[in-house]
């Protein structure tokens, strides 16, 4: 069940006069702030635009609710524009923490270039100066094309998408950091032919290769597989089942992880998650017993193209 | 976010009441020129309302136009008893039809007074010609952003 249809069980759970109640609320609150968008010359305005005023409020009130710790049906009975202010203050409060958070990621950019990358970097360094807290805090005003490992879910609105997706940019950065440049390089050289100019994520085919050298017991960093590697990794890896495969990824990115100076939180955390999506793409390669698109060989011979 | 129709649906069950007194008590100031609205009418224009705004695709707060337009059109000489509520329901229609058409950027009581200037003057008293010519430039120009080389866009009502 997702948050909003916990959300909305929750309030149906509740009784029709306590309803009502809450829906008069949130009326008036919606008529309140649609007051002060239209400064008054107004009595209607277009749905479309009432439906953001109100994703704006509703956001609002969930980042008071998250902050502060407050239970939302408890929430939704209290002064809401007391409460709407509030989360504006938090909002506001919030865009600088996320701007200091940016400004690290930036600093913290792997030396792989990436034009998606830098894009989305450079466009979220704009959002600081469009985010709008009163009437359009749910919104991103930033073009976020850059896949990540683990996407934030698309359900997470305004500055809390931004801040969660740069939190996992952030640990990205972190872990491609821990290898050798011309390394990370040669592989993707190999494994993503012309990466710098595509819009892929650059750290999985890292992450699987240094899962690769974990499980065969090998020093990470340096993240070369070559095919005789790969086919002692076809034939442990090949027959097993989804979560045997679940497992040993795991077990093999938490190693890795250890080596590379994480040994908890939230670095190992994140990538064991996106280790179980490795998990499933080698779970269909193995069948054919083949490896040669999960774990790739790194390309001495490349020097960079970017 | 997918909860405004469920909110508006809300709303309009406790405005309905409200609104359906406002008019009402508009009858005390129209009385003078021989109009007025009996509940049935009243009840009729409530429905319409909720019509116009769903074909205009627009939300209202609070207790609607329908008491704003009514004072403004009731010393009209084009306004007669018979037709009276017809035309405000037409009147109504138009008025939202223009506040969508050019992009919330004429206030209501602006519009209104367009409305109003071209109803009585050159449309004498056709809400057809009132939204088919003057308004609809009107609306051209004010979503342009009124700028002073569209003035032929407003047409006559400038």
């Amino acid at each position: 069940m997702s948050e909003r249809e916990e959300r909305c069980a929750l309030l149906s759970r509740l009784p029709a006069e306590e309803q009502q109640e809450i829906f008069a609320g949130l009326w008036e609150l919606l008529k309140w702030q649609a007051g002060k968008y239209t400064g008054g010359d107004s009595s209607s305005m277009s749905a479309g635009r009432a439906r953001e005023l109100l994703g704006s409020l509703l956001y609002t009130l969930s980042v008071v609710s998250e902050n502060d710790g407050v239970p939302p049906e408890k929430l939704l009975r209290s002064d809401l524009k007391s409460v709407v202010r509030r989360g504006q203050d938090i909002l506001a409060h919030k865009r600088s923490e996320v701007k200091e958070l940016w400004s690290s990621v930036c600093l913290s950019a792997p030396r792989t270039e990436n034009a998606y990358y830098t894009a989305t970097l450079k466009s979220i360094g704009r959002f600081f100066g469009s985010y709008e807290v009163i009437y359009d805090a749910h919104q991103i005003p930033c073009d976020i094309d850059y896949p990540l490992l683990c996407p934030v879910p698309e359900t997470v609105p305004g500055i809390s998408y931004v801040e969660e997706y740069l939190r996992r940019a952030g640990i990205e950065n972190r872990f491609m950091n821990c290898f050798p440049a011309e390394n990370v390089k040669g592989l993707l050289s190999s494994a993503v032919p012309g990466y710098w100019d595509l819009m892929v994520n650059l750290c999985e085919p890292v992450l699987a290769n240094a899962a690769g050298r974990a499980m065969l017991g090998l020093d990470v960093r340096p993240l070369d597989i070559s095919p005789e590697q790969r086919s002692v990794l076809a034939r442990r890896l090949s027959g097993r089942t989804a979560e045997e495969l679940r497992a040993l990824f795991d077990a093999a990115v938490s190693y890795a992880c250890v080596s590379l100076g994480f040994p908890d939180g939230a670095v190992s955390e994140y990538l064991r998650e996106a280790a179980h999506g490795l998990a499933v793409r080698v779970s269909e390669a193995a069948k054919h017993g083949e490896m040669q698109h999960v774990f790739f060989s790194v390309n001495r011979a490349f020097h960079g193209g970017e | 976010m997918d909860n405004l129709p469920g909110l508006i649906i809300k709303a309009n069950e406790l405005m309905t009441e409200n609104e359906k007194r406002e008019i009402k008590a508009c009858n005390d100031f129209t009385r003078r020129y021989g109009l007025s609205l009996n509940d049935a009418e009243i009840a009729e224009l409530c429905i319409c309302r909720e019509e116009a705004l769903k074909a205009s695709g627009r939300v209202e707060f609070g207790g609607g136009v329908l008491p704003k337009l009514i004072r403004a059109f009731c010393d009209s000489p084009y306004l007669e008893r018979d037709s009276y509520e017809s035309t405000l329901a037409e009147l109504q229609e138009a008025f939202y039809y223009c506040k969508t058409e050019s992009m919330d950027m004429l206030s209501d009581d602006e519009l209104i007074e367009l409305m109003v200037s071209v109803f009585n003057g050159r449309a004498q008293g056709s809400v057809d010609f009132l939204l088919g010519t003057s308004l609809d430039a009107m609306c051209r120009y004010a979503k342009r952003g009124r700028v002073p080389d569209n003035t032929v866009e407003a047409g006559d009502v400038l």
